[in-house]
């Protein structure tokens, strides 16, 4: 351990912990109990406990006791240009754990074309020596490449990772085509993992990018005008339909407009498994803030998705929450300092992405959504931390105050008001994207691994004292659903006869691999070309790429040789 | 009145059945119409020989309209006998067959079960041959009496007049020349011809072209009133639209027996493609270019190519239409159901289910929000993908809809059907969808007005052609019939039931139609000065479906046995009468190009207001002067250049290594050059090295 572990000794070696008097709160019930943890975990439940002498007593006096947050969208090692961002796993968790969140979900996010594994491993040991939380990785998919899956798999099985991120967006970088996410699905689901898409239609957003530079807007604002919410939402919609083809849960991060909450609201009522994740910045804030003067403050809120400029976004998104539609809530956490965002001064393309929002999580929503009548305390509690839990198969080890369950606890209050400022966050940035918001309810005492880690305003953590929660496959939350539907969905051909008339005879063409008519070979070798060709016509050098490859090489061929070789065939 | 003019048909078939010749016939016919009598006799002996054909016994609506009497007509048998012959059903052209009804009786009277009409058809033809042209010239002059006008705002009785192809009067008591043949229509309905906006009568698929020409299926477009055809020109992938856009003008020209236009396919875009966009629109009269979100890898397009196609059809000020199909999720699809050994017709609809329609429709109105474009989408045939555009519109999005009759008509239940001939014949893209609710929804909102035209997307194959794909459906040629039941259907399926009335029948089969392609009111209205394309429609008249009597090349009819109520009496094209109690009279070739203008007003008054409004600004802003994170000098890291910032348009987070984007634009360029150096270079060499 290290001088600073030694000296924060005396905080952490009053293992065992008495909460007294508290209101424990779970997503289903509430009741009035007392509260005892021993060796970071939930012993006892009950009133009149028998407890060893010496514990450590808190008294709640009737506060709320809640299951610690778990803040399922996090980028604390985000690397940018070779920069990476100003919160790491110390920093970032130690913010979390001041917010009420004891627990994050980071996202792995490998260069394309480099491993997942090694990438995986990088991250992994970054926080494992930073991290004053518990965490889990996320693995973000880059680029579908030959080996993935055998790399996936072994993430699945032996790493305890069961959740993969695919992009819609970010074009010739990080994007996936439709095909490569069917097939990204079809492989994830087999491996029952949670899929999570980060959704924004990459192709427009690089054509409008480019509009909106020639039109000569550089600033911030262009960041928002060339992502509009139509375009978050064709891409939600679009996940959707892939993932329901394939009959496989969908979840999406980062929901931060109406249209895009309304598309996965609307798909629920269908049927279709997806779950939605707005994110700390969607849910306290609105977009507004891209049209400032101060370039600035302007900047500080590039995030992708944009926040939305409709003011009314962040109200409707709460509803959605509270009613169910949404399900979980994350924060996004990725902040720049205003230095790195400068380097897209000239450029808003060239703005590192991301903000902040681990620490306000759990206020933001009390305040916007218990707080105003919304939702109550277990509905709070469930979008906070247990449908996470629940989500990514942590279940109930984490997000439920129950014996057994690891003693990651929040003493709530309901009643502290806190101004937001970028002056007293724990984030190293300078600029909260919530700054001077008023929030009711926060967290009075933070117990991590039924160490106490916050009170009274001061935090108390070790670098490094976080442990990584592996992730076991096929959460049954979203995975019973699918193993039914996928025994009742089953498909089934017309047993017919052989047809038996007449059939066209296709003249000889050459490019058609013939679509062989006669063979009877059994129906199932039927690899012959799956696309459709519709419209061919007389001379059918269709399929024009592969066309072009052909020619390009004849020429490429006699460029080279037959100057010479016929003149020496001639001569010879 | 009723009986009296009752009795007049009756008498002049008759007459029809016992003398070959239609003077008789036409005169008493004329004396049946009172006063127009005496003028009818000053034009007799013109009109005399050609009365014989088509244009005769034309009271005969009541007693001859029962299907008996069409089912002894034309090609139909004819067709039977080749195809039974042949067994290659090679679309037989039948060049004049209509010209001439007469060969199709004599070729096929023994499968023909009716006797009353057989003798009828076989009286006819001596006088048959010579006279048609004739009889269509002389009906240059029509007055229709009696009817009731319906426009799609309003319905009046009144008197039409029609002369040199175009309406020259509409009133009572018109002043009419000698001669001027005279209709009665009352109690029908005079409307607008119909215009099917979406007719693929030349497709060509894996080296056969569909079984109804355009002659065949523009005959089969009158017969059912649609008096006009928007054909698609459908390129080769890489191949120029100009030269694709001639070769169906060559063969629409020789063939059309009605007016059409032109909407052009975009197989696959390149900037080369722009140029020709331009000069089709500005030269030669499209102004409606469709592109393909399905067909991976031949005619697909992705997200950013429909953008910039859309930019450019906003800036040329055409419509864009949208063949709407997620195109990579079929791809995929396909593959398992063929790997689950489903091979047949089933395999069609699963491998394209109606979500993959409707978030194609979502992705192509979102894309063409953006670039502010007006959108058509082509085909709808489902609930989802239908609900899609009724939302958008209801959020402001200009985009129209266009369901065809087989999405109108019937369902994909029959995909499921066991006899395989039957299920291959509605193999279409996008799948007529197996929810038998489907129609009554599609009907619903094409009578609420969330969705605005009605199509046929008529591109038959015979059973034959499509057997192609007996063992592996993706194979099996795509393409419904329709165009000729189309009208039919929209009136059962909406007006029959009080969804809509007759002025919104109108609306839907014509006028928005004419509007959204630029040619209203030419078409579209019945109005002084616009085209003598008329129907005269019988709401009482009753018709059965049925592949005996369509006038079509293929073996079966997707509507088979459906009963409308409501069918075209008189239909007249460019002011001639081509059909009449159940005969065609068409001429081969007549049909006429309509050339269409560019930003219709009906879609394009929006979109000019919404440019202006649309425009963005920039915040005015002093310069950041605040420190800048120095990048390590790592790699590509464009630098951050001052005021330069069009460099990088694509936001290059997190770039790698070698960023070359934009592959396509290379390809051609690479296989122009190819192809230069492919002809000569054989033998220039050579011939250098000889000399």
């Amino acid at each position: 351990m290290s001088y600073q572990g030694k000296k924060s000794i005396p905080h952490i070696t009053s293992d065992r912990l008495l909460i007294k008097g508290g209101r424990i709160i779970n997503d289903d019930h509430s009741f009035y109990a007392d509260l005892y943890l021993e060796d970071g975990l939930i012993k006892q439940i009950g009133e009149n406990l028998i407890v060893p002498g010496g514990v450590k007593t808190i008294e709640a006096n009737g506060r709320m006791v809640i299951p610690g947050g778990i803040d399922v969208n996090t980028y604390l090692q985000k690397p940018y240009q070779g920069m990476t961002a100003v919160d790491d796993f110390y920093q970032g968790t130690k913010a979390a754990l001041a917010g009420g969140t004891t627990m994050i979900i980071d996202h792995v996010l490998p260069e394309p074309g480099s491993s997942l594994l090694t990438s995986f491993e990088k991250w992994h040991e970054a926080a494992d020596t930073k991290s004053c939380c518990d965490y889990a990785l996320h693995v973000d998919i880059t680029s579908w490449y030959d080996g993935i899956r055998e790399e996936l798999e072994v993430l699945v099985q032996d790493k305890g990772v069961n959740s993969f991120q695919v992009y819609m967006a970010y074009k010739d970088l990080y994007q996936m085509s439709d095909s490569q996410l069917y097939e990204a699905f079809t492989f994830l689901k087999s491996l029952g993992a949670v899929i999570l898409v980060h959704a924004e239609n990459g192709d427009l957003i690089a054509q409008e990018q480019k509009r909106i530079l020639e039109m000569g807007i550089t600033g911030p604002e262009g960041h928002a005008l060339s992502r509009p919410e139509e375009l978050e939402a064709e891409a939600v919609f679009r996940a959707i339909t892939i993932a329901s083809r394939i009959n496989c849960p969908v979840y999406i991060t980062k929901v931060m407009s109406k249209s895009a909450a309304d598309i996965i609201a609307m798909a629920r009522k269908r049927g279709p498994l997806v779950f939605g994740e707005p994110i700390t910045a969607s849910l306290g804030t609105d977009g507004t803030h891209y049209w400032s003067k101060n370039w600035a403050k302007a900047a500080a809120f590039v995030t992708s998705p944009p926040l939305s400029p409709d003011p009314t976004t962040p109200d409707h998104l709460n509803s959605l929450l509270a009613c169910g539609d949404l399900q979980v809530t994350g924060s996004g956490h990725c902040p720049y300092s205003t230095a790195q965002k400068a380097i897209g001064k000239d450029n808003f393309t060239m703005i590192p992405e991301g903000v902040n929002g681990i620490e306000e999580r759990m206020t933001v929503v009390w305040d916007k959504a218990v707080a105003t009548g919304k939702m109550d305390e277990s509905q709070f509690v469930a979008v906070t931390s247990t449908n996470a839990a629940k989500i990514f198969n942590l279940y109930p080890r984490k997000g439920r105050i129950a014996v057994g369950s690891d003693a990651d606890v929040v003493i709530w209050d309901p009643d502290k008001v806190k101004t937001i400022t970028a002056k007293s966050h724990k984030s190293a940035i300078e600029y909260n994207i919530f700054e001077g918001m008023e929030c009711h309810g926060a967290p009075l005492v933070v117990i991590s691994q039924g160490k106490i880690v916050f009170e009274d305003g001061n935090l108390h953590v070790n670098k490094g004292m976080g442990r990584f929660i592996p992730r076991k496959p096929f959460p049954e939350y979203l995975y019973q659903r699918i193993k039914i539907r996928n025994k009742v969905g089953g498909l089934q051909g017309v047993s017919r006869g052989m047809y038996d008339g007449p059939v066209y005879e296709i003249p000889a063409t050459p490019k058609y691999a013939t679509p062989a008519p006669s063979t009877k070979s059994s129906p199932a070798k039927n690899q012959p070309p799956p696309i459709r060709n519709l419209h061919q016509s007389n001379f059918s050098l269709s399929g024009a790429q592969i066309d072009d490859n052909n020619p390009r090489r004849t020429g490429h061929r006699i460029v080279a040789p037959p100057g010479g070789r016929s003149n020496i065939t001639s001569l010879g | 009145m009723g009986t009296g003019r009752g009795g007049g048909p009756r008498a002049a078939f008759n007459a029809a059945l016992g003398s070959p010749r239609g003077g008789g016939l036409r005169e008493r016919s004329g004396s049946g119409c009172g006063p127009m009598a005496g003028r009818q006799e000053g034009a007799l002996p013109a009109c005399f020989a050609g009365l014989g054909a088509g244009s005769p016994r034309p009271r005969q609506k009541r007693g001859g309209m029962f299907c008996s009497v069409e089912d002894a007509f034309d090609n139909k048998t004819l067709n039977f006998a080749s195809l039974a012959a042949s067994g290659t059903a090679t679309p037989v052209g039948g060049h004049r067959r209509d010209n001439e009804p007469g060969p199709s009786p004599e070729a096929g009277p023994s499968p023909d079960p009716d006797p009353g009409p057989g003798p009828t058809a076989a009286a006819l033809p001596p006088s048959a041959p010579a006279a048609l042209p004739d009889g269509c010239r002389q009906s240059d002059h029509i007055l229709i009496k009696g009817g009731k006008i319906v426009n799609d705002d309003q319905s009046f009785y009144a008197d039409v007049y029609v002369e040199d192809g175009l309406i020259k009067q509409i009133g009572e008591h018109l002043v009419i020349p000698r001669g001027t043949r005279i209709i009665d229509a009352h109690g029908q309905l005079v409307m607008p011809g119909g215009i099917d906006v979406h007719t693929r009568l030349q497709a060509p698929v894996l080296g056969m072209s569909s079984a109804d020409g355009f002659f065949q299926g523009t005959k089969a477009a009158l017969a059912g009133g649609t008096t006009m055809i928007i054909e698609h020109v459908c390129p080769d992938a890489g191949s120029s639209l100009l030269a694709a856009y001639e070769q169906w003008r060559g063969h629409a020209d020789g063939q059309a027996c009605c007016d059409y236009g032109l909407s052009v396919d975009i197989p696959r875009w390149h900037e080369s493609l722009r140029e020709e966009m331009e000069a089709l629109v500005k030269d030669k009269g499209v102004n409606s270019f469709l592109v393909f979100m399905a067909y991976k890898d031949k005619l697909q397009c992705t997200d950013g190519q429909m953008y910039e196609i859309f930019c450019t059809i906003r800036d040329l000020g055409a419509i864009a239409q949208v063949h709407a199909e997620n195109g990579d999720i079929i791809e995929e699809e396909q593959k398992r159901l063929l790997e689950l050994g489903i091979t047949g017709p089933e395999g069609h609809v699963l491998s394209r289910p109606e979500e993959v329609e409707a978030e194609a429709v979502f992705r192509a109105i979102t894309i063409a929000k953006q670039a502010n474009c007006p959108l058509y989408i082509t085909k709808v045939m489902s609930r989802g993908a239908a609900d899609v555009v009724a939302q958008a519109k209801r959020k402001g999005t200009v985009v129209f809809g266009e369901p065809i009759t087989a999405s109108l008509g019937t369902h994909g239940s029959h995909y499921w059907s066991k006899n395989w001939a039957k299920a291959a014949a509605f193999v279409t893209s996008p799948p007529v969808s197996p929810d038998p609710s489907t129609p009554d929804h599609l009907s619903t909102l094409l009578a609420s007005g969330d969705l605005q035209v009605t199509g046929s997307a008529h591109c038959t194959f015979t059973t034959a052609q499509k057997a192609v794909g007996k063992d592996n459906f993706t194979l099996i040629p795509e393409g419904t019939n329709g165009v000729e039941e189309r009208m039919s259907i929209v009136w059962e399926k909406c007006v029959v039931p009080g969804k809509m009335d007759e002025n919104d029948f109108v609306a839907v089969t014509s006028t928005n139609a004419a509007k959204i392609f630029n040619c209203y009111p030419r078409k579209g209205r019945v109005a002084v000065g616009s085209d003598a394309d008329l129907v005269l429609w019988n709401p009482k008249a009753t018709k059965i479906i049925s592949a005996k009597t369509h006038n079509l090349n293929v073996e079966y009819n997707i509507f088979e046995g459906t009963e409308c109520h409501g069918v075209p009496a008189v239909v007249i094209s460019q002011g001639r009468v081509v059909l009449e109690d159940g005969n065609l009279c068409v001429t081969q070739g007549s049909g006429r190009f309509i050339p269409r203008k560019t930003f219709p007003d009906f879609v394009y008054k929006r979109i000019k207001a919404r440019n202006r409004l649309a425009e963005v600004h920039g915040v005015p802003r002093g310069m950041y002067d605040g420190p800048v994170h120095e990048l390590p000098a790592s790699v590509k890291a464009v630098a951050p250049g001052a005021g330069k910032a069009a460099a990088a348009p694509v936001r290059n987070l997190h770039q790698s290594g070698f960023s070359l984007s934009g592959s396509q634009a290379d390809d051609h360029i690479a296989r122009r050059t190819a192809q230069k150096i492919m002809a000569p270079p054989g033998g220039r060499s050579n011939i250098t090295s000889l000399s």
